[in-house]
């Protein structure tokens, strides 16, 4: 019981902490409407203009948010992270009797579903009244958005993987514009994955990247059980390599600074 | 058990890569990298009493921050043997995290938006403190250290001293039977530093907590600890009380003396007039080749004394003197 109050009280810690610095949530908040404005207007014209779209601009505004939904997020642990390793302050956590990496992880969680929840309804609201209706069921609907918040665990994940391989490179900013720009591209940020090359298609099946934006918003458009379940099935399956991709790298880089120091 | 630490002909090696300058040299290190051991301990032993009060001093990379790492369990030796409280602590370092509590001038462990008393509750919940033992803890600390008036303040709104007392508190709630401080009253100022080293002795005093201490401030040194540990080049070159270490290095004296003559003039070997005027006269004494009252003697047949004042070099100078001779 004592193991799990420990991790409970970061969780809670890591909620306060961000909701006393509420001032972060709010420019999050305006950033995000700002986005889904511009969207808003962009597929509009495009779609007068060109007429060449087949997808629904509406439904288009619905799955830009329900990527930037989950791209927003997401906190920055990695930051965090780095300052922790490259500074030494991790000379704090590590002679507490509580694992660094679980408590940062939870931590991470409970920043994560706070933004989740602010954002999400700022979302939510601003998409609905501007198409005057939810693109799926009320029940498929609530499948998609149950399956971002798992999503936006699994992106958790592989930011904190960006964040603890500053045990090994120091500066972890160029790995987390690399991890950015491909979760970007293949994960459909803007555009549904199924207007891609066919060859981009293949690529992106492969990487966890459709599982966290493109794949799971992509939902809307065309919501089968079967489409769903490999979704969920590839979170759960992204989530467990990131996991232990995340804990053998940091038990190398502890060993690293146990023997080398920081 | 009365030895709170006990360590063995500790060393810790590391391996250091060897940089070259230029392009040449920098393609050079990226495929054939240059790695040198570099010893940062070396054969160090010694051990300390539970209740004592060391000072583990040296100058930058002596080999301080390593040691405490060692001694916290968060860096590995090379050789050599550790014991903090019974613990191998790079073994056990989850079990030995119950009773030790670290305190790092220059870092932070509260959370910087959030009251100080939110940090007091997630560590009891970590140190698997009971609740009614940590509000007894807690409001026994807050008696010590006076922290009132700062408990439900943002972290951020606070000094750099109320901070720091708040950071000490958190390393106690748990009651730990050792405090390692690196660098506690780093920054602060001369009252800050004052309160600090104050609360700190009554600590040692109220709870019998071992301080492990390491300043570059010889007023921490002096006021808190009551034995010198002088680390220099990864060796410990003095382990002394304070009162004998002033007592075996102190070889000058500062005396001044007030007399009734506008200017004194003493021209003895071993004295080293410092000023001479306005009926002050300093000047410092070399014990090695003429002792005070001799001094004060020769005054005396001069002019006649108002005053005499007698003092030791500060701490600082006797520490540099034994860096030098560890050179």
């Amino acid at each position: 019981m004592g193991f799990l109050a420990k991790y409970l009280a970061f969780f809670k810690m890591s909620i306060l902490h961000h909701l006393r610095n509420y001032k972060l949530l709010i420019g999050l908040c305006i950033f995000q409407l700002t986005c889904l404005l511009i969207f808003a207007h962009i597929w509009k014209v495009a779609a007068a203009r060109m007429g060449t779209i087949d997808l629904d601009p509406k439904l288009l505004l619905w799955y830009i948010a329900l990527n930037e939904w989950i791209l927003i997020a997401v906190p920055d642990i990695e930051i965090d992270m780095e300052y922790e390793l490259k500074t030494g302050q991790l000379a704090y956590f590590l002679p507490r009797p509580i694992s660094y990496l679980g408590s940062k992880l939870v931590e991470g969680v409970g920043a994560l579903l706070l933004n989740m929840l602010v954002l999400g309804a700022t979302a939510f609201l601003f998409v609905y009244f501007w198409t005057g209706a939810l693109p799926l069921p009320p029940t498929s609907f609530i499948i998609t958005v149950l399956m971002g918040i798992l999503a936006g665990f699994l992106s958790l994940v592989f930011t904190m993987v960006v964040g603890i391989s500053a045990f090994f490179v120091h500066e972890v900013e160029p790995w987390r514009w690399v991890w950015e720009k491909f979760l970007f591209v293949f994960g459909g940020l803007m555009l549904p994955l199924t207007i891609y090359p066919q060859w981009m298609q293949t690529i992106a099946h492969w990487t966890p990247f459709p599982a966290i934006l493109g794949g799971r918003s992509g939902l809307i458009f065309n919501f089968e059980l079967e489409a769903m379940l490999w979704i969920l099935f590839s979170i759960m399956v992204w989530t467990s390599i990131g996991l232990i991709f995340l804990y053998t790298l940091y038990k190398r880089g502890l060993k690293m600074l146990n023997v080398e120091g920081g | 058990m009365t030895c709170a630490i006990r360590v063995e002909e500790l060393s810790k090696r590391f391996d250091v890569r060897e940089l070259s300058s230029g392009l040449v040299g920098t393609l050079k290190n990226l495929f054939w990298p240059n790695i040198q051991k570099v010893s940062a301990i070396n054969n160090l032993s010694f051990e300390i009493k539970l209740g004592e009060r060391i000072a583990f001093i040296g100058p930058n990379g002596a080999g301080k921050s390593t040691t405490i790492k060692m001694l916290t369990g968060i860096l590995h030796p090379t050789s050599g043997g550790i014991e903090v409280l019974g613990f191998l602590p790079w073994k056990d370092r989850y079990k030995l995290g119950f009773s030790i509590g670290t305190v790092f001038g220059q870092r932070s462990q509260l959370w910087y938006h959030l009251p100080a008393l939110d940090t007091f509750s997630l560590l009891a919940k970590i140190y698997e403190l009971d609740s009614s033992y940590y509000q007894r803890r807690l409001n026994e600390l807050i008696q010590l250290f006076e922290l009132g008036p700062y408990l439900e303040k943002p972290v951020r709104q606070l000094s750099l001293g109320e901070r720091m007392r708040c950071e000490i508190v958190a390393s106690l709630l748990h009651k730990p039977k050792i405090l390692f401080l690196d660098e506690p009253t780093i920054g602060l100022d001369v009252n800050a530093k004052l309160v600090i080293r104050n609360l700190l002795n009554k600590l040692s005093e109220e709870e019998g907590t071992t301080l492990f201490l390491t300043s570059h401030d010889m007023a921490d040194v002096e006021q808190v600890a009551d034995r010198v540990l002088i680390l220099d080049k990864g060796s410990i070159v003095m382990d002394n009380s304070i009162r004998e270490l002033k007592r075996k290095y102190i070889r000058r004296k500062i005396v001044t003396l007030v007399t009734d003559k506008e200017v004194l003039r003493l021209n003895i070997p071993g004295v080293n007039i410092l000023e001479s005027e306005n009926y002050h006269f300093v000047c410092e004494i070399d014990l090695n080749i003429i002792p005070i009252e001799k001094v004060i003697q020769e005054a005396l047949k001069e002019a006649n004394l108002k005053d005499v004042t007698i003092e030791d070099p500060s701490m600082e100078e006797i520490i540099r003197e034994i860096y030098g001779l560890s050179r």
